[in-house]
């Protein structure tokens, strides 16, 4: 009986259940996709080199947990404020307040529950589908990723499990404290909160605060290593938390009094915005930890993938050295986007190796210069190498000697002038030397081009090449790149859901809202521009906050990368550009919702 | 003052029908016709289903008809281009609905005062007026609070400074008592009855409550979307023209 009447509850509301559903499949599914690869240490020892970041993973764990909690609770109220005057319609026909309890325990259930198993199967697909595309497209081997690991199916299931019970005992201690005039009425409740100046702008203060202990303590990661984490995790949500609710309300208290609130719907946008900051504060909180995670994970993933060909460049001029290629490797240089090709035969006889002046005039051996500016990732530059080096022992002649086949490397050197050059007996080659414009571009036919290198380099034993350090420095740094861009995908999508959830919840209210207005006279345009404003205004919050947390954050990172900061721009601009595209999503759905009878001028 | 005789609102053959298919289609209102003259307090009233909000809703621009012609100020509605609309219901038409239609998060002032920053109105000038339908209402006391501290009775006389606050010729009113007490909704007829004939705004007002009813000068009696019976005050004391609507009720349910 009360199953059914449960039951029925969900029937009678499949939109708003369909929301709360998919808001609830997205994140428990997310969080599986997370914990599988946190829970899996032969995954993250074999893929990731630098042990830091195993830290950062745990740290996003942790946060994904706390997202986790506020993200179920906020479905929860969804769920209550959407069933409450149903409950109290049954109280008042007589049903005992036990029943009601039970009828809560029942839906809370079979919804996290129920959404919770089909977030497990989706995160098992998406981790495969998802950690495979990625791994493809950053050319990146994964090893030992298992996507139905036992451990993290039952963390996600506890941990689900609890949020349920914690979720259901609080709707019912709520529901409990409230009289029942107030459960029955519970849509014209209006539930703003007066806080006076004062404290909104202790509440600034103290925000502050903490955020600069997070940031210090991010700082000092190298000293407090996980201990940096946990504070920085701890001040930096509660921080924005206080700064988001405190400096919001107090920003939009001050603009109502102001002349410039009394034009078209300013006034109502800001009371709109003020009014329900209470539920607002903890979406955004929430909203901008997400954005500067995510936007963090995809700067530092980003930077990764810009700073593998670079450290393979700077490591040698050439990307490629071939000793008598093949027909067949002639025309797979054909195919490269060349920068420079290079071609220097040499005669090999006893003790030695002969080289023609004329060829090495022409097209003189070049060298990486070398930089001060460690943190630099601007494409190298190259300095000719006289002929004198070449046959005095040096860097310069090592170089030069590590590029040649390994059967002459060990001969001396000797440049002689054309004539004796053509005139000198011995096995005959050609050392060709290729330097690509476009390294990434390039990879595909190095790659088949590579079959035709010496044993020593095709086994990986000799990195004299640039392609050569390539592979050596993505087996580094992939993973760390594959970690960045996958917690910047996987939070962006977080956001997204999130994002999404807050405002369709918020539709019913506001319909009948805007419904009025449109009967006051308000015009199609007023009406746009109020909910571009207001939808707007939530979105730029968590943005702006989002991106200096990532430039002060970032600054972690400092120590394991050339360059964080490189791609910080392009990755915020990119980044922006989805979020605004998500906004743009956003806008025309509610919209569509809340505008939909009224349509009259 | 002198009675100004030109019609504020007239109706000619208007039909309604929802729907588009014949088979789904229902024809809300079969012809109607009838004129309000300016300074008048008429109601309407009828069973539930009868057409009443429909034709509330096409008065107020809120709806098209289908087919016929309706005039609010002399002006016909069907040549004013959709755009334009929202612009002549904010200067023209004033609003009181059954559920006041306050927005909750606004205070009841600035709730009053939205119709004139829809238009532009400066705020010096928009306070001005707040103040003085406020005064004129005696609502000033409770003017900073927001609805949910109101009681239904204040929220409605909110509601109705809102319609004023612009100084429209035509006020539309659904239901405004339906969720009032007697004594609320006494206060609030006399309020309109007041205005209407200090002001000479006209008044529509769609009304079940006979009690409400017998405060209009001339009752249109709607019936299955048509106009079946108009019952004229003729100047009887309100009480006994409340006893005759009741009898004509009677016959004519
Ligand atoms: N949007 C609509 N679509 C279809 N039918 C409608 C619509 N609005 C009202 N109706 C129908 O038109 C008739 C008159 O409705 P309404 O004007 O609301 O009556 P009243 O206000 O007198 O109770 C009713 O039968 C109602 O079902
Ligand atoms: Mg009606």
């Amino acid at each position: 009986m009360l199953l059914k009447l449960g039951l029925t509850g969900i029937r009678r509301r499949l939109a708003d259940y369909l929301i709360l559903f998919s808001g609830l499949i997205i994140s428990s599914a997310i969080f599986y996709l997370f914990m599988s690869i946190a829970t899996n240490e032969h995954f993250l020892k074999q893929n990731i080199s630098i042990s830091l970041v195993t830290q950062v993973f745990y740290f996003g764990v942790v946060l994904l947990t706390v997202i986790a909690i506020v993200y179920v609770w906020y479905a929860q109220s969804f769920l209550l404020q959407m069933r409450l005057q149903d409950y109290g319609m049954l109280l008042t026909f007589g049903a005992r307040r036990s029943k009601i309890d039970q009828l809560i325990m029942i839906e809370t259930f079979v919804i996290q529950f129920g959404s919770t198993i089909i977030g497990i199967i989706v995160g098992a697909v998406l981790t495969q589908f998802a950690s495979g595309a990625l791994a493809k497209m950053i050319d990146f081997k994964l090893t030992g990723l298992n996507v139905g690991s036992v451990t993290s199916v039952v963390t996600t299931l506890v941990i689900f499990f609890i949020l349920a019970l914690f979720c259901a005992i609080t709707s019912i201690i709520s529901i409990h404290r409230k009289p029942l005039t107030q459960i029955i009425h519970a849509q014209q409740q209006a539930n703003q909160r007066m806080v006076t100046t004062n404290k909104l702008f202790a509440g600034v203060i103290v925000g502050i605060v903490l955020l600069a202990v997070g940031f210090i303590a991010m700082d000092r990661i190298e000293q407090l290593r996980l201990m940096a984490i946990v504070i920085a995790l701890v001040t930096i949500c509660f921080g924005s938390y206080l700064l988001i609710g405190s400096l919001f309300t107090l920003i939009i208290r001050l603009l109502r009094k102001t002349s410039f609130s009394s034009k078209n719907l300013r006034k109502f946008t800001m009371g709109q915005l003020e009014f329900r900051i209470g539920s607002y504060t903890r979406i955004l909180t929430m909203v901008t930890i997400l954005f500067s995670l995510a936007l963090g994970a995809i700067t530092v993933g980003t930077g990764y993938y810009q700073q593998i060909p670079v450290v393979s460049e700077r490591a040698s001029a050439y990307t490629m050295n071939l000793t008598n290629p093949s027909t067949k490797a002639q025309k797979l240089i054909k195919e490269l986007n060349v920068q420079k090709k290079v071609v220097y035969h040499q005669i090999s006889a006893g003790k030695y190796v002969y080289y023609n002046q004329a060829e090495l005039k022409q097209q003189p051996f070049q060298m990486v210069r070398t930089i001060k500016d460690t943190t630099s990732v601007s494409a190298p530059t190259y300095r000719n190498i006289p002929n004198e080096k070449l046959i005095q022992s040096g860097t310069e002649q090592a170089m030069f000697k590590e590029l040649q086949d390994p059967s002459v490397r060990n001969k001396e050197i000797i440049i002689l002038t054309p004539a004796k050059f053509k005139a000198q007996t011995g096995k005959r080659a050609a050392l060709t030397l290729i330097r690509v414009k476009d390294l990434h571009a390039s990879l595909p036919v190095l790659k088949k081009l590579a079959k035709y290198q010496t044993a020593a380099q095709q086994s990986g034993m000799e990195t004299s090449n640039g392609y050569n350090m390539y592979l050596v420095a993505n087996s580094m740094f992939g993973g760390l790149e594959f970690m960045g861009l996958f917690l910047g995908i996987a939070f962006l999508t977080m956001l997204a859901s999130c994002l999404m959830f807050k405002v369709l919840s918020g539709t019913r209210a506001d319909q009948r809202r805007y419904h009025v207005l449109n009967n006051i006279g308000a015009s199609q345009r007023q009406l746009d521009w109020a909910l571009v404003t207001e939808i707007g205004t939530l979105f730029i919050i968590p943005a702006v906050l989002g991106v200096s947390y990532v430039a002060l954050g970032l600054r972690m990172f400092t120590k394991l990368m050339l360059s964080p900061y490189h791609t910080f721009g392009m990755a915020s601009l990119m980044f922006v550009g989805c979020y605004a595209v998500y906004y743009v999503v956003t806008v025309v759905i509610y919209r569509q919702l809340v505008l939909k009878d009224t349509k009259r001028g | 003052m002198k009675k100004q005789t030109a019609s504020v609102i007239e109706v000619r053959d208007v039909h309604k029908v929802y729907g588009s298919q014949q088979t789904t289609s229902y024809e809300a209102l079969k012809g109607i016709n009838f004129q309000v003259m300016a300074g008048e307090f008429v109601g309407v009233m009828g069973a539930s289903g009868s057409g009443k909000t429909t034709l509330l809703n096409l008065l107020a621009t809120l709806d098209r008809p289908t087919s016929g012609v309706i005039k609010i100020n002399d002006q016909d509605l069907s040549q004013i281009a959709d755009r334009q609309l929202s612009e002549f219901r904010g200067q023209q038409l004033g609003f009181i609905f059954q559920d006041f239609s306050l927005l909750e998060n606004l205070t009841a002032a600035e709730n009053i005062a939205l119709p004139l920053d829809l238009q532009g109105v400066n705020k010096q000038q928009s306070r001005a007026q707040v103040e003085k339908i406020s005064r004129r209402l005696s609502i000033e006391k409770f003017i900073d609070q927001y609805p949910a501290q109101l009681s239904g009775g204040q929220k409605q006389r909110v509601a109705a400074a809102r319609a004023l606050v612009n100084e429209p010729r035509l006020i539309l009113a659904d239901e405004p008592t339906g969720a009032l007490d007697s004594d609320n909704a006494r206060d609030l007829m006399e309020l309109l009855t007041q205005i209407n004939q200090e002001d000479h705004v006209s008044v529509l007002m769609v009304t079940h409550d006979p009690f409400s009813a017998s405060y209009c000068e001339r009752i249109l009696m709607i019936k299955d979307g048509q106009i079946g019976q108009t019952i004229e005050r003729d100047g009887q004391p309100r009480h006994d023209f409340y006893q005759s609507i009741l009898s004509d009720l009677g016959t004519y349910r």
